[in-house]
C-alpha cells in the first residue's frame, strides 16, 4: 500500500474498494447523505460516510452521491430513483453498522444477484471469441483459416466486386 | 482542466446566476476517480435546465433530468422539483422549518423565554418576512450574471450605471 497518506489509507485501496456489498438497485439515481460535523445522534453517519461512501461510489460509478452538511438537526439519507421517488432513511442516533445494513437491505442488489451476475459476466469471457477485448483480434490470425485480405488477396471468385460485375 | 462528461439521467446540483430567460444554471458535484491514488475528486459540471417559469432563485438545491434531446444548444436537461429552497429549508424527517441544526420553533421559543431587548428589533421574523426575491432588480442583483466594467458609459445608454459591472 504506497502513499500512506490521510487518515486510514486503507480506504485508498482497490481491495477495499471492491470488497464493498454496496451496490444499489438500477433504478437508483442520486444518492444523498445530510449530516453535522458535531452532534452525538450524527456520528454514525458520520462514520458511514468516513468509511463507506467511496466504496459506494466505486461500486456505483452511474449513481451522483452527494454529501450535505450543517442543513438539518437529523441525519438521514435522501435516495432519488428513475421514477422521481423520494426514499429517507432515518439515521438519527444510528450505529455505522445499523445504517450499512439498513441500505444493504433496503435499497441494494442482494448477495444472490450479486452473485448471479458475477457468474454471467465470466460466461461472456469466451476464449472461443475474436475481435476487440479477446485474445485473438481476428479470425485470420487462426491457422487453417483464410490469410488476411490486406496482406495476402482473396481470388475473384471471393470478391464481391467481380461476382456483381459477372452478374451484370 | 478536466472535463467530465455528465451522461446521468438525474442530477442534484445548486443554482447559479445565469441571464438564460426560460432556464436555470446547475452546479452539479461529479466524483472524479484518480485511478493511482484511489481517491474521488470533486469536481463542478455547469448544466442549464429548462425552467420556463423561472420558479428557482440562485442558491435552490434542485433536482434535474436529463432531456431526450436538448432544447437548445446549451439547454440539455429540464427542472424536476426544488428539493432545498435557499435559506427556506424543510426537514423531510420531521417536516419542520429547519435552520442549519436548531428548528424554527426552537428558536422562537428560545426568543420568548429570553425576551427581545427594549432598544432592539428582535433578530429575523421568519413568520413575518416577505418571500425572497422581493427586492430583485431594485437593490439586490445577485440574480444577475457580473462582469468587469470595461467602459464608463454616458448617461442615457442602457449599460450606464449597470449594477452587475463590478469596477
Amino acid at each position: 500500500m504506497p502513499f500512506k497518506k490521510g487518515l486510514a489509507p486503507i480506504r485508498r485501496t482497490l481491495q477495499y474498494l471492491n470488497s464493498s456489498k454496496l451496490v444499489l438497485r438500477e433504478r437508483v439515481k442520486v444518492f444523498c447523505m445530510h449530516y453535522n460535523m458535531e452532534g452525538e445522534n450524527h456520528k454514525g453517519t458520520k462514520e458511514f460516510v468516513f468509511w463507506h461512501l467511496t466504496q459506494l461510489q466505486y461500486k456505483n460509478p452511474n449513481v451522483q452521491v452527494l454529501t450535505f452538511t450543517d442543513m438539518t438537526p437529523t441525519p438521514f439519507i435522501r435516495i432519488f430513483t428513475e421514477n422521481e421517488e423520494d426514499i429517507l432513511v432515518d439515521c438519527d442516533s444510528k450505529s455505522r453498522e445499523e445504517i450499512h445494513d439498513h441500505i444493504k437491505k433496503v435499497i441494494c442488489k442482494s448477495d444472490e444477484k450479486l452473485r448471479e451476475e458475477a457468474i454471467e459476466r465470466e460466461k461472456k469471457d469466451n476464449p472461443a471469441n475474436f475481435g476487440w477485448g479477446c485474445e485473438r483480434q481476428c479470425i485470420c490470425e487462426i491457422p487453417g483459416q483464410i490469410p488476411c485480405p490486406g496482406v495476402v488477396p482473396l481470388p475473384k471468385v471471393m470478391r464481391g466486386k467481380y461476382k456483381n460485375e459477372e452478374a451484370n | 482542466m478536466v472535463y467530465l462528461k455528465v451522461k446521468n439521467l438525474l442530477l442534484i446540483g445548486q443554482c447559479i446566476a445565469h441571464n438564460a430567460p426560460s432556464a436555470t444554471r446547475v452546479q452539479i458535484k461529479m466524483q472524479d476517480f484518480n485511478s493511482f491514488l484511489k481517491l474521488y475528486f470533486g469536481k463542478h459540471v455547469l448544466l442549464y435546465a429548462h425552467d420556463p417559469e423561472q420558479k428557482c432563485k440562485d442558491g435552490d438545491i434542485v433536482l434535474i433530468r436529463k432531456r431526450e434531446e436538448p432544447l437548445t444548444k446549451y439547454i440539455t436537461h429540464d427542472l424536476v422539483k426544488i428539493v432545498y429552497k435557499y435559506g427556506d429549508i424543510t426537514c423531510p424527517i420531521t417536516g419542520e422549518k429547519v435552520v442549519g441544526d436548531t428548528y424554527r420553533k426552537t428558536m422562537a421559543l428560545t426568543k420568548e423565554l429570553y425576551g427581545v431587548a427594549e432598544d432592539g428589533t428582535g433578530g429575523f421574523d421568519y413568520d413575518s418576512a416577505p418571500e425572497r426575491g422581493w427586492q430583485e432588480d431594485r437593490k439586490d442583483f445577485s440574480h444577475r450574471v457580473t462582469y468587469k466594467k470595461y467602459h464608463e458609459f454616458e448617461p442615457g445608454h442602457p449599460l450606464h450605471n449597470d449594477p452587475t459591472a463590478i469596477p
